[in-house]
């Protein structure tokens, strides 16, 4: 199943450029200002490409019903799905980190001052593992939204979902109700919580809130994916 | 196969691994660990109506949410800090001020108290020069510091610290 995910991902000419250009770009901003964290934001755009669609685009084109026909448990389908968009990921955050190697001295030589050029490699191997971590978190809303919505409707939902979340802290201040920006807050770090990784891989708060909400998200993400996959029916031709 | 959306699957096929479960059950007893070691922090977010969030997550949250940091310097036996607590962050318009413009962190200095600060707070008051208590700092996404306000000097000075700070850029 991963095999399949990769050979569909970097057999599409389209997603190959679109990777290849997101990486020169990211790739850029980390050399020019010489912090690595920049990957975790630089390749939210790169899993969207790698994860969008990944379950309904097969039922949609009947590949789904021709893998399920096969004596194969539903989850291995799934699972392999999403190992294969951490295995792709994390090869583009490999080349993009090798790049901002690459570009860093350049950069800090046409720019002269700042950080450019200060770019350390210690720095670089946390900046991908802190984005290959976030990205965990990311691929498994995806897959989930994946399992029952159309197209790719599970991209969209991930940003209704965010607005969502966001919309109460937006809120709290014209309505004069400061509960309401604390509700919208817990909510977010429960449905999307965010962890500092570059603390966390420093080997600061490991054991944090913000940890064990990743942790708890993740597994609740891939396991309400699952469940719902496995108890699908899909027809032929259309999801 | 059936070809209905409507037929809910049973069977071999569909049967989800035992340790999908056992994961469960792991990730759930490692968020409440987390929980209970979180609590000896949370006088870090205990101060009026503002929404503090953790020191680290602010930071992280900063690029995301497009907000600076506001971080509060104190410590437990600094009395205008309790002045500022009460009067500053326990007012709804200063609370809704800070909610919607900023991501409050709280940062309590330890240092009376167990003799010394965790490395992350050392390093926070020495990149902001925090002297005295309180200290205001609003620093960006970056952890560039855009505006910082020593002392509490009553809620009117506080309002118009953060509404000034609210559109400045830091100083490259």
């Amino acid at each position: 199943m991963i095999r399949r995910y990769l050979r569909q991902k970097f057999g599409s000419i389209g997603i190959v450029i679109a990777l290849g250009v997101l990486s020169l770009l990211t790739a850029g901003e980390i050399a020019a200002i010489g912090r690595a964290a920049v990957l975790e934001s630089g390749g939210f755009f790169a899993l969207l490409v790698l994860a969008a669609a990944s379950v309904s685009k097969d039922a949609s084109s009947g590949a789904l019903q021709m893998i399920l026909a096969r004596p194969i448990r539903r989850v291995d389908y799934l699972f392999g799905r999403y190992c294969g968009i951490l295995l792709a990921y994390a090869a583009y955050v490999a080349a993009t980190g090798a790049l901002a190697l690459l570009f860093s001295p350049l950069l800090g030589k046409l720019l002269g001052g700042g950080n450019a050029g200060k770019l350390s490699p210690a720095d670089l191997v946390r900046g991908a593992a802190g984005s290959l971590l976030s990205a965990a978190l990311l691929a498994a809303v995806l897959l989930f939204f994946s399992t029952f919505l159309r197209g790719y409707g599970d991209v969209l939902a991930y940003f209704l979902l965010s607005l969502m979340l966001s919309a109460p802290d937006v809120l709290s201040r014209p309505l004069g109700m400061p509960w309401l920006s604390k509700l919208g807050i817990a909510a977010r770090e429960n449905i999307l919580p965010r962890v500092p990784w570059e603390e966390v891989l420093r080997g600061q708060n490991v054991v944090s809130p913000a940890t064990g909400e990743f942790v708890l998200a993740v597994t609740a993400y891939l396991t309400f994916a699952a469940w719902i996959f496995s108890r699908r029916e899909f027809s032929y031709g259309h999801d | 196969m059936a070809t209905t959306d409507e037929k809910v699957r049973t069977g071999p096929q569909s049967r989800l691994p035992r340790i999908l479960f056992w994961l469960v059950a792991a990730a759930l007893v490692f968020r409440i660990v987390t929980l209970v070691a979180g609590r000896g922090t949370k006088d870090e977010g205990a101060a009026g109506l503002v929404a503090w969030r953790p020191r680290e997550k602010a930071a992280s949250a900063a690029r995301s949410e497009g907000k600076p940091v506001l971080y509060d310097f104190t410590a437990a036996w600094c009395v205008p800090c309790h002045r500022l607590d009460t009067e500053g962050w326990g007012d709804s318009r200063v609370a809704s001020l800070v909610n919607g413009s900023y991501l409050p962190a709280r940062v309590v200095d330890r240092e009376r108290e167990d003799g010394k600060n965790p490395a992350a707070i050392d390093e926070l008051q020495r990149r902001y020069s925090v002297r005295a208590f309180p200290t205001l700092v609003v620093a960006d996404a970056d952890g560039r510091e855009i505006a910082k306000l020593e002392g509490y000097g009553g809620k009117e000075g506080l309002v118009r610290f953060l509404e000034e700070s609210r559109g400045k850029t830091p100083a490259r």
